[in-house]
């Protein structure tokens, strides 16, 4: 993974400085809330319902073991014992103090980490494929183009008071797991017909109160003109996005508004003239420093596993939880004796995407006997090995298994993202955490979730959208009415390379109504498909809202 | 009541407003189409209606790459902190209040010692990387 220069060291260490002062600044009265709120927010600190809440960044979802357990460490010295892992694949501290902020910032800086940019109306931190650099599925490792995303973008002196917050994702392989369709900017590398590589550009996704799928505004962008092309992006979108009503703020009102051509030839029109006109010549990066950083992301050597292929059909086969977890959480990797495993932080019953100090350093010495010392944070709010030998895979899930991480659900109803809800954020109108966990036991209950399959099941507590409820097969969406707690049900939303904004059912249930109606769905979905393997999303595809909509509603009236 | 503080030579000094040829576009004119006739013009004056309002840095920007060498004004609503953002997009002079802090403003300036982009105010990270390599 990227190691920081003196340059690096140097500007993040000035940051930690900075903002040592400025909270002794408001510490001792010096400055007032309302001048404090900026300075804070540009380092990930947001005040929430009981107490500050800490976001740092974890670039493209990469960690290497020394880093979590400095997270560890944060979590159990100035939280209480936990993090949480975002939907951008970053992680929350939900009880920091404002006198330890300093301290806190400097621990992350000594292990090359930060919280530079993880809020505020600036470019966000850069999200991609956890699989990233372990999948034969992408055609070059995308964190690479991550990485020089994040030294241009970090405080870049003309994008870092835009209209609104902006979010860029990275993949680099036919499948989508870093939701490029429902980002500010989605980058997807693919081949020409010449055979080059290159980026797909999209435009204007989005979720929240107004969801958007992004929009191509080029199909084939030559990968060294990448950065002069965000330039050309970001400088449209500065100039002309709203700035009059903050819900209508982001890139995807304006690409709407102008219409996908006008947007598109309007940024390649600022890219033409903009790429005449610098003084600099292009600010595209020369190729000397792009294969720089990407040396560092060559990956580990894997040495060969003699026979891990056999005894891993052997572990398979003596031990029926272990075969659910791999059938689940196990990945191909490039290297065929290897493996991808994922750490599912979903087991029922406990918040979705929370993991513990405790949990988080015994991550880091598995990822240290296991997976050459790297970790990944997924936008499903999980973890992953990515360099597992077969062989191993076995002793690996046992020793999740002895820490509560060995949880065989990837992927099923149970793997359910969720926002933090009312139980700690001051913009939610309902709770998610406990819908989550409700949903959980229901089909832990049951028992069937490994015949279900593959089901998305993401939850919101408002418009805002943080649990992604628009992209999930099953969406729910806590609303107030007349202070009661109402859920509305979406359907067939999708977050991956067929990605598509779920469509409303009818009107809201109530809290006791919400896990019914999810049984319900499923035991329609149960009752249609045509084999195993039509998943439930296939079947919506299929079927459309109609059976779903009557199993719903019909029997409530 | 405000005062004028101008860049020179790395510092910011308080300095006298002078009567010069000067054009002052509002803060939501985008520059890249209404270029405006810059010949003759030693002054150009950008607002910003509010801090959150980053819409004058585009435009300083884009002055630059035109090749104007003029002074670039900022007037409006600038903390403290978003100086640096404003030197490097090519502002050379500041009308604050009088009470501004123009000692905490010089020590956000000069707080990083480098920055990824390339801008009016110096060279990117990746250009003094490859400067060195190369010796």
């Amino acid at each position: 993974m990227y190691q920081y220069d003196t340059y690096d060291k140097a500007i993040v260490q000035a940051r930690v400085d900075e903002f040592r002062d400025q909270v002794a600044r408001r510490i001792s009265g010096e400055l007032t809330e309302d001048q404090f709120k900026p300075l804070r927010l540009m380092n990930g600190l947001y005040l929430q319902l009981h107490a500050y809440m800490l976001r740092v960044a974890i670039p493209y979802g990469t960690l290497s073991s020394d880093q979590l357990r400095v997270l560890a460490g944060i979590a159990r010295d100035y939280d209480k014992n936990y993090g949480h892992i975002t939907t951008r694949q970053n992680i929350q501290f939900n009880w920091i103090k404002l006198v330890d902020m300093a301290d806190i910032l400097q621990r992350l800086a000594d292990v090359e980490m930060h919280a530079i940019q993880t809020s505020g109306n600036c470019i966000r931190n850069v999200t991609s494929d956890p699989f990233a650099g372990a999948t034969a599925e992408e055609i070059e490792d995308p964190r690479v183009w991550c990485e020089i995303i994040r030294q241009w973008s970090t405080f870049h002196p003309e994008f870092s008071f835009l209209p609104r917050k902006f979010k860029i994702a990275v993949n680099a392989g036919a499948t989508d797991r870093a939701a490029v369709q429902v980002h500010d900017i989605g980058l997807q590398l693919h081949r020409n017909d010449a055979g080059e590589v290159g980026f797909r550009v999209l435009v204007g996704g989005g979720l929240g109160r107004t969801p958007y799928i992004g929009e191509v505004i080029r199909e084939f962008l030559p990968k060294e003109q990448l950065l002069s092309y965000l330039e050309a992006i970001l400088r449209v979108y500065n100039v002309h996005g709203r700035r009059d009503n903050m819900y209508k703020a982001r890139i995807k009102i304006l690409v709407n508004a102008m219409g996908r051509e006008a947007f598109a030839k309007a940024v390649e029109e600022e890219w033409e003239r903009f790429r005449k006109v610098s003084p600099g010549g292009s600010i595209d990066l020369p190729e000397e420093e792009r294969a720089r950083i990407a040396a560092f992301f060559k990956g580990p050597e894997l040495r060969g596993d003699a026979g891990g292929a056999q005894k891993l059909e052997a572990d398979i086969a003596s031990d029926a939880s272990f075969a659910a977890w791999v059938k689940h959480n196990v990945y191909p990797h490039k290297v065929d004796s290897h493996a991808i495993a994922t750490i599912s932080l979903k087991k029922p019953g406990l918040p979705p995407g929370d993991i513990t100090d405790t949990q988080m350093e015994a991550v880091a010495d598995l990822a240290d006997r296991f997976s050459q010392g790297e970790i990944r944070t997924t936008h499903e709010q999980n973890m992953v090995l990515p360099h597992i030998a077969k062989s191993e895979l076995y002793t690996l899930w046992q020793e999740l298994e002895a820490i509560g991480l060995g949880t065989s659900n990837a992927g099923l109803i149970s793997d359910i993202i969720a926002c933090p809800g009312l139980d700690y954020c001051n913009l939610a109108n309902t709770r998610s955490i406990p819908v989550a966990n409700r949903i959980q036991e229901r089909f832990e209950t049951v028992g069937i979730a490994e015949e279900i399959g593959e089901l998305k099941i993401k939850i919101s507590g408002c418009i805002n959208a943080c649990g992604h409820h628009h992209v999930g097969h099953i969406g729910i969406l806590g609303v107030d009415k007349k202070g009661e707690e109402f859920y509305q049900i979406t359907l067939g939303g999708a977050a991956d390379e067929k990605a598509a904004i779920g469509e409303v059912v009818g009107r809201g249930l109530s809290t006791g109504q919400v896990v019914d109606a999810v049984e319900k769905l499923v035991n329609v979905y149960l009752s249609i498909r045509t084999e195993d393997q039509e998943r439930f999303i296939d079947v919506y595809r299929r079927v459309g809202v109609t059976p779903f909509k009557e199993a719903l509603y019909d029997e409530a009236a | 009541m405000t005062k004028l503080l101008k860049w020179d030579q790395g510092t910011l000094i308080e300095g006298q407003d002078e009567d010069v040829p000067s054009i002052s576009p509002e803060h939501d004119v985008d520059l890249t189409k209404s270029t405006p006739d810059l010949s003759g013009v030693e002054r150009v004056e950008l607002t910003f209606p509010a801090f959150k309002d980053g819409r004058a840095f585009t435009q300083a920007q884009v002055l630059r790459q035109l090749g104007f060498e003029g002074d670039i004004r900022a007037t409006g609503a600038l903390f403290l902190d978003q100086y640096s953002f404003a030197l490097r997009c090519g502002f050379t002079s500041f009308e604050v209040a009088d009470e501004a802090d123009v000692e905490g403003i010089m020590e956000s300036v000069n707080r990083f010692p480098a920055f990824y982009q390339s801008t009016a105010a110096g060279r990117a990270v990746w250009e003094r990387r490859a400067g060195e390599k190369r010796g």
